[in-house]
């Protein structure tokens, strides 16, 4: 009894250090280097997408006037150091033909 | 019996013999008497010179014969009639009764001259002879025959003299009479090698009256020019006639007559020109009830119809263009006119195109109407009658009417309509102006002072306008006056006699382009949905028009003008809207590198004065949605809407806005990987070769509020490692008074808006004109931003990076001209740093440990408090704001730090301010001795209170034994072994005895020395590495430190 009480301890501390040793700065500095590494894309238009990181996960939001650029988003983002995984869901809204703008 | 005696006998003989005699005589001489009779009569007659070879006349038969008629022209030498045989039959007892009764005469031989001269025909003194006055003889004609007549027309009058012949004329007629009705002839000749046929009924000599029909067949034309005037613009060359005419002559009602027939390969030229102008392969024509009376003519109708082909009258001209349908039609027409006829006239036009022309003509001063209609006439083959360079195609349709008196020259009064269809007007170099329609109608022409038209209505035109690459803008050639492209379109000389009006130019559906070569890229912009209304226009000018119009401007939208506009001064006094009109396709007149786009909308009310010499006031509202100005694909700048409201602009002297909204603003502040800031390239002008980015003196500009709704920004580095984005978001506020105008009072600045996801940040206070000095009075608050978001900075800079910790900081900024009085506030909490990898470089220059730093500056409670001045005059060359800041920092922590070390020992300063190490004090110790001594007591209750104050620093505590140390022991004969052991024990104990956590104490390896004094050296330990961020120190504790943070064990 007393081995497994102490087992059953032990793996709940593990268990609360593991989760606590989450990095709360780290989504911060992921949504940093995201939305940095997207605004340095410069032939696409990833300037305003919206980037939100939730232990690791990034999730990307906001329109995109190709889905190539939708894919080349999603490469960006994970390709940050620490991301665990994209969600994309972004937008595809193809620019209306002679419509010189189309960012959202 | 009387008769038997021989003297009786005698003389009755003589007698007899007397008359055989003379009536011998008589026979042998009459014949001589009577042709010397009849030539000497004829000469007298004609005074010509006349030969009869002989000539017979039996009285009792009634039988006059002459042979060998010859006659000459007045000259005497040129041969005018030659008649080889005149038998004439007539009846000798009625001649006396006054009756010339032939029974039969018979022509035989004839050949008749005629010739025709310059002044007349040669036999005109003939025809002008006067009528003797005695009654005429009655005459019947029981027969006529003539055989083998000829008659040879000889045409002198034209510059290649030609003869035409009559040949093999053969008549057959019968009772031919003054007295009867009932004759009737046959005559046949060929004519120019023509078969002629002339049938007449009804033959009554006087009065005269016949019936008959003359028939042609292949006639030519050419001996019309005998009865064409010499200066006729166009010549009759050639042609045949094929007719058969019905001809009623009476004396009393006149001629009457009418033809039907036929014209085949019919040439018409031109004077002066060898070339047939007019070909007609075959043209029916018939005239009907055509009458002569009294020297007037009249025409019951006269129809044509048959094709021609016309020579293309241009100068490029060679080709023909073919009229493919021709039917005129001439009714109730005299001449001279003496009352209205009716004609009708339809008629394909060379090129293409129907005319139609039908109307009543009347006797001058009474008026004709005719009305003439086109339809479908293709200009483009009459181009080359339009002066100038000018190329005109086109179908025409018109509709005119003219209701004057007649007169040979141009109409002075025509009204109606026209229409172009598919106008396309070009010059030497491209088209001008295409229009699908284009139609004149109320039009009325005063010759030739008048041209008025009620409206015109343009459908569907495109125009292009072009400026070439060196900036000149393309002039028709017609209006620059010359075949090569002006640099200003000057005004077309006022050459036109006419007075032009045209009560409404209506312009519907209608695009203009504009092409410029003078700017990079090359614009074609399109104007679409052209629509347009102007009265009043006219030329000579008279006053402003009244304009309506409205247009599609490039990407879309609307833009409406409507007011008064004069031309003659330039003036106008007009709104102007426009809707949702897109920004971008006016890149190229923008001189940033920067794209722009968005769509604007407008109302205006402008004003132009008439000389305002470039002065004008425009008031109204304007706005823009979506703005996007781009670097590249790349959106670097977005207002969702932009909003002035009160515009008022007095050009060029001001610009005032009383308020503008911006809602939902967004900018991305970056600095690249050379550490540019991008914007700034973007948005600074390029010495582009374009006039729009020709500068000049600024216009003042003044806005009352500047609102500022849901702003946000993106500010990227790119020059860090890793790069790093920060979002600046809900940023509200208001800028009141804004003015660029030098000595404006200082507008008032109020913003918040939030910095990350945490953080809070508020701007308030002053700022002076922007077009003055410096002026600024300004208050920032930063509250809650979290410190690890700045780790790309510290790690570069510093090699350390924030585990946590948050920043809270409020500047009070003064700038007054070139003076810079600033003060920040900074409020560090719970800053944890620990050692970033691979910056070695960073930590040399920074000295001291950070964490050593943060440690000391912290107070009990774990803040960081600085309070950084900076100030300086922004002129002086040697003031450099970040290094100003740098240094007050530098300053600030030097303060910091001293203080608390300043009871335990004393920091190293370099020559650069920047802190090279802490020395602490060591504890001394009396030689051989353990124990505290007062000094040493007092020191190690300095050391308890320094670490209570600063809670996150430990110390290191290094015993050393020194030589007095082993002299004392060995005077006393005691061991030296554990004098460190104890000297490290006491210094502990005295620390914690003052209070102080012994955990803080890290016990070094003990030292010996020859030449110091005993005693237990203290070190500062920076703090330890807080570890992976975010576990809490409950688990530090549980688990144990796992960082770099001690050099020896604890105690």
């Amino acid at each position: 009894m007393m081995w497994r009480r102490s087992f059953v301890v032990v793996g709940l501390l593990l268990a609360i250090s593991a989760c606590a040793t989450t990095d709360p700065w780290r989504d911060a500095r992921i949504e940093s280097e995201v939305k940095a590494r997207l605004v340095a894309e410069k032939e696409a238009n990833l300037t305003r997408l919206g980037v939100v990181s939730r232990q690791a996960v990034v999730y990307l939001t906001g329109d995109v006037v190709s889905p190539e650029q939708k894919a080349l988003a999603e490469s960006v983002a994970r390709s940050v150091a620490g991301v665990r995984r994209v969600v994309n869901t972004l937008d595809v809204r193809v620019p209306a033909p002679g419509a010189p703008t189309g960012s959202r | 019996m009387r008769w038997r005696t021989p003297g009786r006998r005698r003389e009755l003989i003589a007698a007899g013999l007397i008359v055989v005699v003379v009536a011998a005589v008589s026979v042998y001489a009459w014949p001589s008497v009577l042709r010397h009779l009849l030539v000497a009569q004829i000469q007298s007659i004609t005074e010509r010179r006349i030969s009869i070879e002989a000539a017979g006349f039996n009285p009792f038969t009634g039988r006059l014969v002459v042979r060998g008629f010859r006659s000459w022209e007045r000259d005497g030498q040129t041969p005018f009639t030659d008649v080889d045989l005149l038998d004439v039959r007539f009846r000798p007892f009625l001649l006396s009764l006054g009756h010339l009764s032939i029974r039969e005469a018979r022509l035989e031989g004839s050949t008749v001259r005629i010739v025709r001269l310059a002044d007349g025909f040669n036999i005109s003194d003939l025809l002008e002879r006067p009528h003797g006055t005695r009654r005429a003889l009655d005459v019947t004609v029981d027969r006529l025959v003539v055989t083998g007549g000829t008659v040879t027309l000889e045409d002198r009058a034209l510059d290649e003299p030609r003869t035409w012949r009559s040949e093999h004329i053969e008549i057959d007629a019968h009772n031919l009479s003054t007295r009867r009705e009932d004759g009737r002839a046959v005559a046949r000749s060929v004519t120019v090698g023509a078969p002629v046929t002339l049938e007449m009924r009804d033959v009554r000599l006087r009065p005269i009256h016949l019936e008959a029909v003359v028939t042609t067949s292949g006639l030519d034309l050419s001996l019309a020019r005998l009865y064409l005037p010499r200066d006729a613009a166009v010549a009759l060359e050639r042609g045949r006639a094929s007719s058969r005419v019905t001809v009623a002559l009476d004396a009393r009602t006149g001629l009457r007559a009418s033809v039907t027939g036929t014209l085949e390969d019919v040439a018409l030229v031109k004077r002066g020109e060898r070339d047939p102008a007019v070909l007609v392969p075959r043209l029916g024509f018939e005239l009907a009830d055509f009458r002569y009376q009294d020297d007037q003519a009249q025409v019951g109708r006269f129809e044509l119809e048959g094709t021609a082909h016309v020579k293309d009258p241009g100068p490029r001209g060679g080709g023909r263009v073919q009229v493919s349908t021709l039917r005129a039609s001439v009714a109730d027409v005299t001449w001279p006119v003496i009352r209205p006829g009716r004609v009708e006239l339809r008629s394909s036009v060379p090129g293409g195109g129907m005319l139609d022309l039908t109307g009543r003509l009347s006797p001058p001063p009474a008026a004709s109407q005719l009305r003439l209609r086109l339809a479908r006439v293709d200009l483009g083959k009459w181009a080359s009658l339009v002066p100038g360079a000018l190329r005109v195609d086109g179908l025409m349709e018109a509709d005119l009417h003219v209701d004057e008196p007649l007169a040979p020259a141009a109409p002075a009064h025509v009204r109606g309509a026209i229409a172009i269809n598919q106008l396309a007007v070009k010059d030497a170099h491209a088209e001008l102006l295409r229009a699908r329609r284009v139609e004149a109608t109320g039009l009325e022409v005063h010759w030739p002072s008048r041209l008025s038209a009620r409206r015109l209505v343009v459908s569907g035109p495109r125009g292009t306008i072009e400026r070439d690459s060196s900036g000149s803008v393309a002039v028709p050639s017609v209006l620059s006056g010359g075949d090569k492209p002006a640099s200003a379109a000057p005004t077309p000389a006022s050459t036109l006699p006419l007075a032009l009006t045209v009560g409404e130019i209506v312009v519907r559906d209608g695009a203009l382009v504009w092409r410029d070569r003078a700017v990079r890229p090359n614009v074609a912009l399109e104007f679409a949905s052209v629509d347009a209304s102007v009265r009043g226009a006219a030329w000579p000018l008279q006053g402003p028009l009244g304009v309506r119009a409205g247009l599609r401007p490039p990407g879309g939208g609307r833009i409406e003008l409507s007011g008064r506009v004069g031309m003659d001064p330039i003036a106008a006094d007009a709104r102007v809207t426009g809707h949702d009109a897109e920004l971008a396709p006016y890149q190229a007149y923008v001189p940033l590198p920067a794209r722009i786009g968005g769509r604007v909308d407008f109302d205006l009310a402008v004003l132009l004065p008439p000389g305002a010499d470039g002065r004008m006031s425009v008031r109204g509202r304007a706005g823009a949605s979506s703005i996007d100005v781009r670097d590249g694909a790349r959106t670097v700048m977005r207002v969702e809407r932009a909003q002035a409201t009160g515009l008022d602009v007095d050009w060029p002297q001001r610009i005032a806005i009383r308020d503008l909204t911006l809602r939902r603003p967004w900018i991305l502040l970056e600095r690249d990987a050379r550490g540019a800031l991008v914007l700034r390239d973007l948005l600074t002008p390029q010495p582009a070769g374009t006039s729009a980015a020709s500068g000049g003196t600024a216009v003042p500009v003044a806005i009352d509020q500047l609102t500022v709704e849901e702003g946000g920004a993106r500010a990227a580095d790119q020059r860090v490692t890793p790069p790093l984005a920060l979002d600046v978001q809900r940023l509200t506020g208001r800028v009141e008074g804004l003015s660029t105008v030098r000595g404006a009072r200082p507008a008032r600045v109020e913003m918040t808006g939030r910095v990350g996801a945490d953080s809070t940040l508020a701007v308030h206070g002053t700022m002076g004109a922007l077009g003055g000095p410096l002026r600024l009075d300004m208050s920032a608050e930063l509250r809650g931003f979290a410190v690890p978001r700045t780790n790309p900075y510290l790690a570069q800079q510093v090699a350390w990076e924030a585990r946590s910790g948050w920043l809270s900081t409020s500047v009070r900024c003064r700038i007054d001209g070139d003076t810079l009085d600033a003060r920040t506030d900074i409020l560090l909490s719970r800053l944890e740093v620990a050692r970033a990898a691979g910056h070695a470089d960073a930590q040399a220059r920074l000295g001291l440990p950070l964490g050593m730093i943060v440690a000391l500056m912290k107070d009990r409670r774990g803040d960081i408090r600085l309070s950084l001045p900076v100030g300086g005059r922004l002129s002086d060359p040697r003031f450099d704001l970040s290094e100003a800041l740098w240094s007050t920092v530098r300053n600030v922590a030097v303060k910091a730090i001293t203080a608390p070390v300043s009871w335990i020992g004393r920091v190293q300063v370099g020559s650069d301010s920047r802190i090279q190490r802490v020395d602490v004090d060591p504890v001394a110790f009396a030689p051989g001795s353990a124990t505290l001594g007062p000094e040493a007591r007092e020191h190690v209750t300095r050391l308890a209170a320094f670490l209570e104050q600063v809670p996150e620093l430990r110390l290191s505590l290094m015993p050393v034994v020194s030589s007095q140390d082993r002299a004392a022991l060995e005077e006393k004969g005691l061991a030296l072994t554990d004098l460190a052991a104890r000297r490290l024990e006491a210094v502990r104990e005295g620390i914690k005895k003052a209070g102080a956590d012994g955990e803080r104490l890290i016990a070094a390896a003990p030292a010996s020395t020859d030449g110091a004094e005993g005693q237990v050296k203290v070190d500062l330990v920076e703090p330890a590495d807080p570890g992976p961020p975010g576990r809490p120190r409950f688990l530090k504790r549980l688990f144990g430190q796992t960082g770099s943070g001690g050099r020896a064990a604890a105690i």
